[in-house]
């Protein structure tokens, strides 16, 4: 005889970053106690990847990165699966139009059920980000993962352990079609 | 034959403020580690919204906020629906106002017990006076928080939040600590 339990789903958050409680949220406070602040991107054409969870059927409209001080060069963000074999929506290689320190979004649109996700970003390292200063080991407990020269955002992610110093945390995905 | 069993229990915060896991608490730690302090608003009637993430329905029994070292003139809280398509928010479903009072008090204002269904709905502070203070937070960057779903509004009325919200991307990185507060609850400490 089977239970029907019914479940009570917080909604997903408007816009899904590496501090909400869909990703590690919380854990971010492990990697640094410091609010971002403008960096330049570590590697050319690097892609750097947060795991995410959705608990809900949901629709997400944009991929936005926080400009740093001087932002130039293109970036490419997009959802991957949980096992890095599909690549669901992206952004597509971007050019940086916005000014300093400002928001920039482009469309990303796609529906996706309940389960595990990548939320990732590729960029050249010509690109400055809103980041923050971390330890790499630290970073790839919390699940965060990097690709080499994936920028466009190749068909596949291709995991590797994160190995960087320089984490951008500006960036993310909108359930919103403006923000 | 399936047996309906109830619900699996869900404690909702009993004051729901932009630090409340609710909201936007997990995010707004992560940008910030320091605790709020005294600082007066971004600009005289102008209003605040943060989205509430609401998983089952709650009661609202009254709204606060807590001055800084400068109280003056109308404060208004408010919650607000949203639209399904946008997302943003919409008609105002509970507002309560008054006179502030008091440097580094908390204010409380009773107003009518409103039940907030569950989905996306936001909270609202809204100051008449540019010289209004109350204990914030000031993480930054704004372009983050506005990519959390942070608004704002100006062009208020002596501080009253309006009954149709016409907000946008916050260009502020002022967070107030005011919120609701859920049954059974109805007065600050």
């Amino acid at each position: 005889m089977g239970v029907v339990n019914p479940q009570i789903v917080r909604p997903t958050s408007i816009g899904i970053t590496m501090f909400s409680p869909e990703a590690h949220g919380m854990g971010q406070r492990a990697l640094s106690g410091s609010a971002p602040a403008s960096a330049a991107y570590p590697v050319d054409n690097l892609c750097i990847a947060f795991p995410f969870r959705l608990a809900e059927t949901t629709t997400f409209n944009l991929g936005w990165v926080a400009n740093g001080t001087t932002p130039s060069g293109n970036f490419d963000v997009g959802i991957y699966s949980a096992d890095g074999a599909t690549l669901h929506a992206s952004t597509g290689s971007t050019a940086t139009s916005g000014t300093s320190s400002a928001i920039q979004s482009d469309p990303c649109v796609v529906t996706l059920p309940p389960g595990r996700y990548y939320c990732a970003l590729a960029a050249d390292n010509t690109m400055t980000f809103m980041s923050q200063t971390v330890t790499a080991a630290v970073a790839s407990a919390l699940g965060i993962v990097q690709m080499a020269s994936n920028l466009p955002l190749g068909s596949t992610l291709t995991i590797a352990a994160f190995a960087q110093t320089v984490l951008p945390t500006g960036f993310g995905l909108s359930r919103k079609a403006t923000i | 034959m399936p047996v309906a069993a109830p619900p699996r229990t869900f404690h909702p915060t009993l004051m729901v403020t932009p630090w409340s896991p609710d909201c936007l608490g997990m995010e707004i730690v992560c940008l910030i580690g320091a605790a709020v302090s005294s600082a007066a608003v971004a600009a005289a009637n102008q209003a605040y919204y943060f989205p509430w993430y609401v998983q089952a329905p709650v009661t609202v029994t009254s709204v606060f906020w807590l001055n800084g070292a400068t109280a003056q003139n109308i404060v208004t809280v408010g919650v607000y629906d949203s639209d399904s398509a946008t997302l943003l928010p919409t008609t105002r479903l509970v507002t309560g106002s008054a006179t502030a009072s008091g440097a580094n008090t908390t204010n409380t204002v009773d107003v009518t017990d409103t039940v907030i269904t569950p989905g996306l709905r936001y909270i609202a502070l809204g100051a008449q006076s540019g010289s209004q203070t109350f204990f914030r937070a000031a993480p930054a960057p704004v372009a983050i928080l506005r990519g959390i779903g942070i608004l704002t509004e100006t062009g208020l009325t002596n501080g009253a939040v309006p009954a149709t919200a016409t907000a946008v991307g916050t260009t502020t990185t002022f967070i107030p600590l005011f919120g609701v507060m859920i049954s059974p609850r109805t007065t600050a400490p």
